[in-house]
């Protein structure tokens, strides 16, 4: 069991740590009657009349879809190949900037709002710098990690277009590959004193057939401060692969794969999520989907290493039969716990 | 061995051809805002300019500091130092003890003698460069001013720090963070910080001047004219000094028309983990944790 567990700490890297919540109440903010941040109070405005998104926000995964159809072909090859590595060569999994990947847009950050600048600054302590001074884009950027970005407001949505993106970003952590001619567009609209609407759009004809993207709402983390959260050390030690998952297989019977064929639910972060398990031919797939789809729209083959126990790209899989050999439940296991999803049908 | 050493600082050395570092020689005619930037002549030319100097101030009503800015001295070593392979010569940045250097206590100096020999330096493993070292941190920095927060945005190792100056006391001591957690209030014209909080793994420069995670750092960034800031900071560790000190330095304003930050990811490409490793050098883990470290 214990080997399943080594690419697993690819799953709590994203996480934000129990440390972030501490309790720090922040003066001079609207308040309910009972004391709690108001939430639902007006936008507040800077000197401009604009709406001042300054702020410590966060938001839970978007729900974009990953579309293969969408992909052209070397990005689909590339996709594959980074999970057959079990997603290894992540940029943060490295200690480097994450770039325009999906995560990134609605992880811990602290937006501060001048007239001629936004800085959006990340808890890995990497940053980035919005010029809302009028300046357009460069036609030919110099590629970088985090691009270059500029702002403007569109009535009370700011818009941010961003270029000049290095090839080594992912756009996802499922290893979603671009080119340099990636632009990104970003729409905020705060909506009250504690949501901000997130609207992300990714064109990249060379790499996707039509632009795509995801919307999110953020919320104001209000009464606590983010701190940082510094890479100190690079994965590159990380083991398991698809490869080494396939040496050690066992061969199951199909009869037994049937059996497990079904929709299994539970909750991953507050997130309520299904995992659909599926037969093709004699391969067993999982598919987890939920409101966090992006976390769950790649489907995960599941490598049996015994009659109940698979290992799926990284996370063990274990099956719960009862007396009769029905299985009324499947365990997913990460480096941070297990998660019982319990058989829908 | 010293050749060596010189070349796992090579990454940090890189980014310090900023235009305004100046050597111990030029130091002795270099001026900013008609002072010497030797630092105890800076001190004591700069601090009266500052209470007199009327600064712009940002719409809230404070100094405004914003912009882009270069550091005076490179963090190479905080204490005299003469010229060698790929480093600049340099005065000693401490201003206020008898012989400029720093006050370690015996134990700690002895520590101090071989501590690059025995082990990386923070900055080559690119962690971020922790407080005061990110004031005169490698390459150029660039000072935001939004209400209620000062942030100072590093090239170097693409990090920044945070200065929330209405926020409260500081974090819980049990945590420790590689930046520290700073906590600003104005004082007139000057902002004051209090650092707190420091995790202990972060050298004050390359050539291994540490402190510990009792460290406790007060800093006073003032204008002494538009595009000259002096900057000052008391640093106090019961553990490793005999006394309190306090280290000086100018940052000088980067008036390069169109000029912005670059990015270095430092962790991409970076030997310097493995250069080290190679000939037995360990990670820093802090002084408290080696062997004779904190009698």
């Amino acid at each position: 069991m214990r080997l399943l567990f080594t690419a697993l700490a690819l799953i709590v890297a994203t996480l934000p740590a129990g440390a972030q919540w501490l309790d720090r109440p922040w003066p001079g903010i609207p308040r309910t009657a009972d004391g709690k941040p108001d939430l639902t109070a007006p936008v507040p405005r800077g000197p401009g009349g604009r709406p001042d998104l300054t702020g410590v926000w966060s938001g839970p995964n978007p729900e974009a879809i990953l579309d293969p159809a969408n992909e052209q072909p070397w990005v689909n090859e590339l996709v594959r190949q980074r999970q057959q590595e079990y997603h290894k060569g992540r940029p943060s999994y490295h200690c480097l900037p994450s770039g325009p990947e999906v995560d990134t847009f609605l992880g811990w950050k602290r937006i501060l709002q001048t007239p001629t600048l936004l800085a959006m600054l990340n808890d890995d302590l990497t940053y980035r710098i919005i010029f809302m001074d009028g300046r357009e884009l460069e036609v030919n950027p110099a590629p970088s990690w985090m691009g270059y970005s500029v702002g403007r407001w569109d009535g009370d949505a700011l818009i941010v277009e961003s270029a000049g993106y290095n090839v080594k970003t992912w756009l996802s952590r499922y290893g979603q590959a671009h080119t340099e001619a990636l632009r990104v567009r970003e729409v905020y609209r705060r909506r009250d004193f504690g949501h901000m609407e997130v609207e992300v759009t990714f064109t990249d004809p060379a790499a996707y057939v039509k632009p795509w993207g995801f919307k999110s709402i953020m919320q104001l983390q209000a009464d606590t401060e983010m701190l940082e959260s510094v890479c100190e050390r690079s994965s590159d030690q990380w083991v398991g692969s698809a490869a080494d998952a396939a040496r050690a297989a066992v061969t199951v019977a199909p009869d037994v794969l049937a059996r497990y064929v079904g929709v299994y639910g539970g909750v991953y972060l507050n997130t309520k999520r299904t995992i659909d398990v599926t037969l093709e031919g004699s391969q067993l797939i999982a598919r987890v989907v939920g409101a966090a789809a992006i976390d769950g729209g790649e489907m995960r083959p599941l490598v049996p290493r015994s009659n109940t126990l698979f290992e799926g790209v990284g996370l063990g899989y274990q099956f719960i039969l009862d007396e009769k050999g029905v299985a009324t439940a499947v365990v997913e296991i990460k480096v941070n716990g297990p998660i019982t999803y319990t058989r829908l049908k | 061995m010293s050749q060596f050493l010189f070349s796992l600082t090579a990454a940090g050395l890189a980014l310090t051809a900023s235009a305004v570092c100046v050597s111990a020689q030029a130091a002795a005619t270099a001026t900013a805002a008609g002072c010497p930037l030797e630092p105890v002549k800076f001190h004591a030319c700069a601090v009266p300019k500052a209470k007199t100097f009327n600064p712009p101030r940002t719409s809230d009503g404070r100094p405004d500091m914003q912009g882009y800015w270069d550091r005076a001295f490179t963090s190479q070593d905080i204490e005299e130092h003469t010229a060698g392979f790929g480093i600049q010569a340099g005065p000693s940045l401490v201003i206020d003890t008898p012989d400029r250097k720093i006050p370690y206590q015996p134990w700690a100096l002895d520590i101090k003698k071989d501590i690059v020999e025995r082990f990386i330096s923070p900055l080559a493993s690119c962690f971020p460069p922790g407080m005061p070292r990110h004031v005169i941190a490698p390459a150029s920095h660039q000072i935001i001013q939004a209400s209620g927060y000062v942030v100072h945005l590093l090239e170097y190792s693409h990090s920044y720090r945070i200065i929330p100056t209405a926020a409260g006391p500081h974090v819980p001591s049990s945590l420790k963070l590689w930046q520290g957690d700073s906590r600003g209030h104005w004082e007139d014209n000057t902002l004051v910080v209090d650092v707190t909080n420091s995790n202990g793994l972060t050298w004050f420069d390359n050539a291994g001047n540490f402190f510990s995670d009792a460290l406790h750092v007060v800093e006073r960034f003032a204008l002494v004219d538009a595009d000259t800031i002096h900057y000052e900071a008391r640093i106090e560790d019961p553990k490793v000094y005999t006394r309190p000190w306090t280290m000086v330095s100018a940052l000088v304003r980067n008036k390069e028309p169109g000029f912005e930050l670059l990015e270095q990811a430092c962790h991409e490409g970076n030997r310097a983990v493995e250069g080290g490793q190679s000939v037995g050098l360990k990670p820093y883990p802090g002084v408290t944790n080696i062997s004779g470290g904190g009698r």
